[in-house]
């Protein structure tokens, strides 16, 4: 009970903070909301601080922050100061395409990096860990805009086997969505392979030395199974939880891979905010990325306790 | 203990077949396992040789660093896959396992040989369930169903002792206390009803007063189930009511092995003496001084050339300091010992004597440059003596 307790409080004080951090980061930005709106016209300061007092941005950020805080806090985050629609209807348009992204990417990411990390443990110090260790680093150590412009040039320009740019929402076409997402998804999780697989080989290794570990040796079990069922799960609480960061930060939109290939996620949006100087949606969107953070924390905390029994005993034990 | 209940649930029979009780289930000929380190080789088993009949009880005995547990686990070839050689070779029911792949040796393992290991708060794993590890090995190795599977687990944890078998193989292993983990592994080990158990110092991580109950309950299940046992503990006290043969290592190598009986009415070797006469005895008189053997075990990287125990050694003479003995009979009753001045004999005593007397005649008559001894008597003495000797 304590400890749920604690985690909300945590919840909340976490998005006060980057909500005010945000919201008052922004405006040290030169322009604002209103020479964007009027300015291009060529309005005069009369006009511009006319539109400021319509927006309410003529009070101190204090007073601003409040009241939307206030409005939040009812669930209403207000509305784009330019495209005038509902910043909760832009989220929920684009949440879901940040997270199919990141989905994406952790499942190529785990997929390759498990079996990798696993297998580099067992065989630790030959040739075959020593190539795989350069493999994944060399894809880590690129940039993974630069890898996307790579995949594009490759698969998009040379090939022609899957667009550059094409986003399809997954109840429009479950292929062509796949298509779409497939090499953004790429550049995205094939750098993470070696944070993965090191981390979970590192684990392993040490896992490996473990008295348990002989025991099930001692069983007769087939290495792949002493591997698999007796070492992995106590050696992936530390790859749960970069994983879990990677979760929580990818849903927050990976900004760059979204740019690069123009998927109109949570990443691309927050990009857009900022240039149009749109505050409000700029406060919005931080706010739903922080939940999604301390959300996927939990999470994250909860599946240690999946994955350790003792962590679950310690914890019923301590409330 | 409870005699085990209807046996529905009991494995299927032996792959192997019966073991033949007339030929030795265990034949290890020169087993030697070294361990390549920064520092050199080191010997920690250097070749060990004996054999075990079906049934048997053998009591390996040796201080810490002694090599009893590297030879249990270079038995069952469950050594780290690197840097670690290993000659001699391991006949079991007349199959080498020294030549045996992985694979096959996977057949072995839990199936036919089991190991008890020594600290059961780190041998369990601690993420699966109880149950599951008592029943993965019938389940892979005799293709039990998982309903007769958790049936013989269920009889298992009877058998060992625990209260409420059916509940205790839904626990994990940080649920119970450090002698139901041991239980555990024994239940573990029996599984498969193999024909061969090795046990690794099963109490010595447990308290004092659940050792003696672990001791028994291991004692019970081997000769109800007709398995041979090798029990390895550095507690002489241990092995002594509770086997057939015991034999006694020093440094890599077995210096003394005999019929149990045998070697406690005549130890011949001057390490098994001193041993004996470490363990405090209840009729000593309270806070008597606890006797121990002075010096330490030796380097296993560069041993003593003669015999390992020479710098220790209450009846050393020169030739041990260059000679290592080798493992003779003697004795009778299969009473075989690595000592050239054993223990109890004419020239044993005379060495004894001699030592404490104050000087090695050997040392005069042989015209080396070896300082006189100072008295055995005084073990301090000894002590600074034997480390002394230990660059030589």
């Amino acid at each position: 009970m304590s400890y749920f307790a604690r985690k909300i409080g945590f919840l909340l004080i976490v998005l006060v903070a980057v909500t005010f951090l945000a919201a008052a980061l922004i405006r040290l930005l030169p322009g604002d909301p209103a020479t964007v709106i009027a300015g291009a016209s060529g309005a005069t300061e009369e006009e511009l601080d006319q539109v400021r007092a319509d927006l309410g941005l003529d009070d101190p950020l204090p007073v601003q922050y409040v009241g939307w805080l206030g409005d939040a806090v009812q669930l209403d985050l207000g509305r784009s100061y330019i495209s005038k629609l509902e910043v909760r209807d832009t989220i929920s348009d684009r949440a879901p395409v940040s997270f199919q992204l990141m989905l994406y990417a952790q499942i190529i990411t785990l997929l390759i990096a498990v079996p990798l990390g696993v297998f580099t443990a067992y065989k630790a110090g030959t040739r075959f860990d020593r190539t795989a260790n350069g493999i994944t680093f060399a894809f880590l150590s690129l940039p993974n805009f630069v890898l996307g412009f790579l995949l594009i040039y490759l698969f998009a320009v040379k090939w022609n086997l899957l667009p550059a740019s094409d986003y399809q929402p997954l109840s429009d076409s479950i292929g062509g969505n796949l298509k779409g997402l497939l090499l953004p998804a790429l550049s995205l999780g094939l750098g993470q392979v070696a944070v993965y697989s090191r981390l979970l080989r590192v684990d392993m290794i040490a896992t490996l030395q473990e008295d348990y570990v002989t025991m099930a040796k001692a069983k007769g079990l087939p290495i792949r199974r002493v591997l698999w069922r007796h070492a992995l799960r106590p050696s992936s609480l530390g790859l749960l939880t970069v994983v879990g960061v990677n979760v929580g930060s990818l849903i927050g939109g990976a900004v760059v891979v979204e740019q690069v290939f123009q998927i109109p996620g949570v990443g691309l949006g927050l990009i857009g905010a900022i240039q149009a100087r749109d505050y409000i949606v700029l406060q919005g969107l931080v706010a739903f990325v922080a939940i999604v953070y301390v959300l996927v924390n939990f999470s994250v905390d909860v599946l240690y306790a999946v994955l350790d029994p003792r962590v679950r005993h310690a914890r019923a034990s301590a409330a | 203990m409870n005699s085990p209940s209807t046996r529905s649930s009991r494995p299927a029979p032996v792959s192997l077949g019966p073991p033949d009780p007339t030929l030795p289930l265990l034949e290890v000929d020169g087993l030697a396992t070294h361990f390549l380190t920064e520092r050199g080789m080191v010997k920690a088993v250097d070749g060990v040789t004996f054999s075990l009949r079906p049934g048997q009880t053998l009591g390996v005995v040796g201080e810490s660093g002694s090599g009893k547990t590297i030879l249990a686990r270079s038995i069952m070839g469950l050594l780290p896959p690197r840097n670690v050689t290993r000659t001699g070779t391991v006949r079991f029911a007349g199959h080498d396992l020294t030549a045996m792949s992985e694979r096959e040796l996977a057949h072995v393992r839990g199936r036919e040989i089991a190991m008890i290991f020594q600290d059961p708060m780190t041998s369990l794993n601690p993420v699966l369930r109880v149950g599951r590890q008592i029943t993965e090995s019938v389940r892979h190795h005799l293709g039990m169903s998982a309903k007769a599977a958790r049936a013989w687990g269920t009889e298992l944890l009877d058998m060992v002792g625990i209260p409420a078998p059916g509940l205790r193989m839904d626990d994990y292993p940080h649920e119970l206390s450090g002698g139901m983990r041991q239980r555990v592994t024994i239940a573990i080990a029996l599984a498969c009803e193999p024909k061969l158990i090795i046990a690794d110092e099963p109490t010595t991580a447990l308290d004092v007063t659940v050792q003696a109950q672990i001791l028994d309950l291991l004692q019970e299940l081997q000769a109800s189930q007709g398995m041979a046992l090798i029990l390895v503990t550095h507690d002489l006290g241990v092995v002594a009511g509770r086997t057939d043969d015991i034999a006694v290592m020093y440094a890599g190598k077995i210096v003394e092995h005999a019929p149990t009986p045998a070697l406690f009415a005549q130890m011949r070797h001057p390490y098994t003496e001193a041993l004996l006469r470490s363990i405090p005895k209840l009729d000593d008189a309270s806070h008597t001084r606890l006797e121990t053997i002075p010096g330490r075990p030796p380097d296993l990287v560069a041993p003593p050339p003669g015999c390992r125990f020479a710098p220790r050694c209450m009846l050393v003479q020169d030739r041990c300091r260059t000679e290592l003995p080798e493992l003779t009979a003697g004795g009778g009753s299969g009473h075989r010992y690595r000592c050239f001045y054993p223990v109890g004999t004419e020239i044993g005593e005379a060495a004894r004597a001699r030592n404490e007397a104050g000087a090695t005649p050997a040392a005069a008559s042989a015209s080396t440059a070896s300082a006189p001894r100072s008295s055995m008597a005084s073990r301090v003495s000894t002590a600074s003596e034997s480390d002394g000797s230990r660059g030589h």
